[in-house]
Order: structure tokens, then C-alpha cells, then sequence
């Protein structure tokens, strides 16, 4: 799936005239989605749409939601539907995605990515809603794994099962998040390697990296960090069972100088290189 | 279309109501103990802690979304009334849409029907600028006027013509002069002023050039022009008008005004009389929809 795409970064505003004076050499950047929507009601999208234009001239572009909320109880937002349709149409990202949670409920938005009960009826619920959203966009989108602060007594499998079973329920793709991977697995104490294991290899079409906080042994999902040692690891160990599949560097927060972004994904290709040697 | 599973409506409207609690989700908890039987109890890190992280988040995050598309009304607030504003916002209008910048919508009504603005008396002005402007970054702009389009205007059709202005061009009276405000909103709150005591009326325009969002102190008569342009009124009507406001100075500001819009790229487009389509420059939009019927 796209294994030459190599190792991406996520594209931030605070970087926009770096991209777009210089070219630095970058595999290809993903964004996020709902920043190139416009308003509501709007006809347009302004400058950053004309941005990310000018962007994809040059490099091959990702859309990366975070507000699809897949498992809301809520229906499908089709106002929502019809603006990511009108984008992929422009920007023809070779990869679409967005996370396996739910962001709002009762038509208001908390803008986080929400953990889902793990149960059979979710299952049922989210690869409907899944095979909905593909039929309308026209294309295989990706899911992510969020990470997570809490879990649910009813949930009735593990994560990486319920993921597995709505990927193969909805034939979508897999985005596998290895910091959220490790993040929840500290958080709620599962081996964060039985979870890479038990992923069906065909399914994951893209990974992403990135840093988190430790508060006390209790992790944060911050984004705002290097990527540490125990998520190179892991990578690793994903790349050794995925193979090279194309891999974002993501860096929300404190965001850095893009020249420390390029390091941290020539240090993904490097540790992809030692995986795939090994 | 299929139900949701009845149990899931229910967990998430319980979950949503704990995690926006204004008092916070530990208070929220405490007066609703029956949400915590969803939340699997995992040691040493107790339930309430667990809903606290999402629960911080989501004030925090919304808060960060209010301050970065109203950092001069923070700074005008302080760090302290910028917060209790949002809060309080937030409370009335909580998010509805799936895209953060939208957030902010009602921000200059709210601000303006709030307390605070019978002590901050400019806040509505300066909120409503500040929304202006997030309006405008998310028009779209039309391509550069073709100089070639100037030339061939004869001079004697100059009168009878219309410009066509940029989309992202939007005039704004307000009364107080909130301009330098805005202009400041970046600095620290101790450079220079902060707040306004003597209202003011001011023209201002607002729009989006290559770079970014500008905004403009102009003169009435400018402003005036612009308008009755954005209109559609013919360029003769509007410098009849403007001369008589403008007196002797009138051809010489005239002059300054068209060489300040076109230069600004305020310009997209010259209808002229007798010309069966405006020219005017082609969206990327229309480019595409073009390429697209190929």
C-alpha cells in the first residue's frame, strides 16, 4: 500500500512560507482536514485552501480528519460529508483518514477524540456508518486508533480486536498510531506488542509517530514532544510486520524548526532501514 | 437508517454533560455519580481522574481556539477576563460545528449583550473586527487584475464604468477606534495601550491581500466610495459624490484612492459600458470547473 511514500510530516501553519519559498525535500505532508473547510455556510475555504494548493503542486498531499466522530450516536453529519468530499476532490490525497472515536453527541462538538465501548453493537454501528461514509466519498478511507484515558466496564473485547473486526466489517484501512499505541497502553496496562501483533498486516495502509507527556506514569497524548525511545521501538517491531508503510512524523504543539521535524523523519527512515534489515 | 445503539446514545449524552460541566468534572461527578458505572475503574488512576483529562481538555482546548482568533480582546481583557468571557461564552454557545473556526461565530453579539462590555465599552467593536477577519481569511481572492485591463479603458468611458472589488473586501463602521487596538494585539500587554476611553467613530476596510488579513483606518469619503462601488454604482456617480465632500483636495485624493485599491489589489475587475462580460479575473474556482467541462 504506497510503501514508496517513505516518511511524511504533518503541515502546520507556522511553517506554510518555509514550504512554500524553499521546497524542502519532504516525502509528502499530511493536514489536517477540517482547517481546509472554510466556514459554515461558506462557499470557499480562503487562504488555506489556497495554501495547501500551492502545496500539492510540489508534494503529494494526505487528509487527515479529526472530527468525522464515526462513533457518534448522532447520524452522519452530511454538511460535514459534502465539504470533505468537495476537498478530496481539489487536493486528491493519496491517503484519507480520520480517528475510531466519537467527538460529539446531541449536535454539539467537544473537538476530542473520544474512546468507544468495545462491544459487539459498537462494531455493528461504526462499519456501517464506515461503509456509508466510503460509499458517499467514493474511495477506502483509513481508521486511526486514539489513544486513550479511560476504558469502559461493558466493553466486551480489547482494543486491537475491535479495531481488527471494523477495518475487515467496513473493508477500510487501518492508521496506526504506534505513540497511541504505547500512550494507552501504559495508561490501562495491556502489552503494547500484542497489539501490534494481532493488527492484520493487509490493513494498515499508513503510521503515525509522535511525542507524548508523562504525568507521573499516567501518559498524555500531547503531540508536543520528540518521539521517544520506547515508541522507536515499537515502530520497529511494526515496521518488521507491516513492512514500510508510509509513516507521518506528527508535531502539534510546541512546534519546533522544520529542520528538527526533517530529523525526526530521517531518523523514522532510519529505524525503518534497521527494521527491515534486521 | 440504522439506530445507534440506544446504550451508546446514553453513555456519550452522560459522558458530554460531565466532561462540559462548568464546575468541572470532578464537582459534575460528585452530583452525578451514576456515570461513573460506564468508566472501568482502573488502579492506581481512579475514574474521576480519567473523565478530568478530558474534561480539562475540552475548556482548555475551546479556549485556545477563542484566544487565537481573538488575541486583541484577550489583550484588551487580560488573561483572567479573556477566560471568564470564554467561559461564559462557551456556556451559551457551545461548539456545533465540526471545525474550530467556526467557534467563535457569535463571539461579537455575545460580547456585546455581556457585562463586560458596560466596562470595556469598544470590546463589541473589537470582537466584531476580529471575527471580520477571520471571515476574510477564509474568502476567497480573485487573481490579480491584468494591467492590460486599465489600458484599454478609454477616457472617455472612465465615468460610466464599475470596478469590481476583491470578494474579501468588507467595509466596517465602528464607534470606538479599535483599530490600534488590533494593530497591538500581538504585543505585550504593557506595550502601549490596551483598552480605549473616548469612543470614536471609525471607517475601516478589511480584506485579504497575498499575505494576510489587513486591516485599514481609511477616511470616510474612501470608505464611502468603496461602498457605494461594492454597490455597483458607476465610477462617475462616485467621485461626484466624493468631490463634494472632498472640495478642492478632490482630484488629487481620487488619484491617491485608485493607485492605493489597485496597488492593494482591491481591483479584480472593470465592467465596462457596452461589454457584454465584465473583465474581470477568473477564480481558481471557475479555472477548474473550466478544466474540468474540457
Amino acid at each position: 500500500m504506497n510503501q514508496e511514500l517513505g516518511v511524511g510530516l504533518g503541515l502546520r501553519p507556522v511553517h506554510y512560507d518555509h514550504v512554500l519559498s524553499r521546497r524542502p525535500a519532504v516525502s509528502w505532508f499530511e493536514v489536517i482536514s477540517e482547517n481546509y473547510m472554510g466556514l459554515r455556510g461558506g462557499s470557499s475555504s480562503g487562504r488555506p485552501l489556497e495554501v495547501l494548493e500551492r502545496v500539492r503542486r510540489d508534494y503529494p498531499v494526505m487528509l487527515h480528519g479529526v472530527s468525522l466522530s464515526i462513533g457518534s450516536a448522532d447520524a452522519l453529519n452530511q454538511d460535514y460529508l459534502k465539504r470533505l468530499k468537495r476537498l478530496i476532490r481539489i487536493i486528491e490525497p493519496p491517503l484519507v483518514s480520520d480517528h475510531l472515536c466519537w467527538t460529539g453527541v446531541g449536535g454539539r462538538n467537544l473537538h476530542d477524540l473520544l474512546p468507544l465501548p468495545y462491544t459487539e453493537a459498537v462494531v455493528d454501528h461504526v462499519a456501517a456508518r464506515l461503509r456509508r461514509v466510503q460509499e458517499y466519498l467514493g474511495r477506502r478511507i483509513l481508521v486511526e486508533n486514539v489513544s486513550s484515558y479511560l476504558t469502559y466496564r461493558h466493553s466486551e473485547m480489547k482494543e486491537w480486536e475491535f479495531l481488527s473486526e471494523i477495518a475487515s466489517r467496513a473493508d477500510c484501512g487501518i492508521l496506526l498510531d504506534v505513540n497511541n499505541i504505547h500512550v494507552s497502553a501504559v495508561n490501562h496496562g495491556f502489552s503494547a506488542l500484542d497489539y501490534i501483533n494481532a493488527i492484520p498486516v493487509k490493513r494498515v495502509g499508513e503510521m503515525h509517530l509522535a511525542g507524548y507527556s508523562d504525568e507521573g506514569g499516567f501518559l498524555i497524548d500531547t503531540h508536543d514532544h520528540p518521539v521517544s525511545d520506547p515508541v522507536w521501538d515499537l515502530y520497529a517491531a511494526a515496521i518488521k510486520r507491516f513492512g514500510r508503510v508510509p509513516t507521518l512524523i506528527e508535531w502539534d504543539d510546541k512546534i519546533p524548526s522544520f529542520g528538527r521535524l526533517q530529523q525526526e523523519a530521517a531518523r523514522a527512515m532510519e529505524v525503518s532501514d534497521a527494521a527491515v534489515a534486521a | 437508517m440504522p439506530q445507534s445503539p440506544p446504550e451508546l446514545a446514553r453513555l456519550q449524552r452522560s459522558l458530554r454533560e460531565i466532561l462540559t460541566a462548568p464546575q468541572g468534572v470532578r464537582a459534575a461527578v460528585r452530583e452525578r455519580p451514576g456515570t461513573l458505572r460506564w468508566i472501568a475503574d482502573v488502579p492506581p488512576v481512579d475514574s474521576a481522574t480519567r473523565l478530568s483529562v478530558y474534561g480539562d481538555g475540552y475548556f482548555l482546548r475551546l479556549l485556545e481556539a477563542l484566544t487565537s482568533d481573538f488575541p486583541a480582546v484577550k489583550r484588551a481583557l487580560g488573561e483572567y477576563g479573556f477566560r471568564v468571557l470564554s467561559a461564559d461564552y462557551l456556556l451559551s454557545n457551545p461548539s456545533k460545528s465540526p471545525t474550530l473556526a467556526d467557534l467563535g461565530e457569535a463571539f461579537p453579539r455575545f460580547v456585546s449583550a455581556h457585562p463586560l462590555s458596560r466596562r470595556y465599552r469598544f470590546l463589541a467593536d473589537l470582537s466584531r473586527v476580529e471575527r471580520d477577519v477571520m471571515t476574510r481569511l477564509f474568502e476567497s481572492r480573485l487573481p490579480a487584475l491584468d494591467p492590460q485591463t486599465i489600458a484599454k479603458i478609454r477616457a472617455e468611458d472612465w465615468p460610466r464604468v464599475r470596478l469590481i472589488l476583491d470578494p474579501t473586501v468588507l467595509l466596517l463602521k465602528v464607534a470606538w477606534p479599535v483599530e490600534r487596538l488590533w494593530r497591538r494585539r500581538e504585543l505585550p500587554p504593557n506595550a502601549g495601550d490596551r483598552t480605549i476611553r473616548r469612543p470614536g467613530a471609525q471607517w475601516l476596510l478589511i480584506f485579504r491581500d497575498e499575505t494576510w488579513v489587513r486591516v485599514a483606518d481609511i477616511s470616510r469619503p474612501e470608505w464611502d466610495a468603496l461602498r457605494q462601488i461594492k454597490n455597483g454604482a458607476r465610477l462617475g456617480r462616485v467621485f461626484t459624490r466624493a468631490s463634494k465632500s472632498l472640495g478642492n483636495t478632490h482630484a488629487a485624493e481620487v488619484q491617491r484612492w485608485l493607485s492605493s485599491w489597485v496597488g492593494g489589489g482591491l481591483i479584480k475587475g472593470i465592467e465596462c459600458p457596452g461589454d457584454r462580460t465584465p473583465r474581470r479575473a477568473r477564480s481558481s474556482s471557475q479555472v477548474r470547473r473550466l478544466r474540468r467541462a474540457k
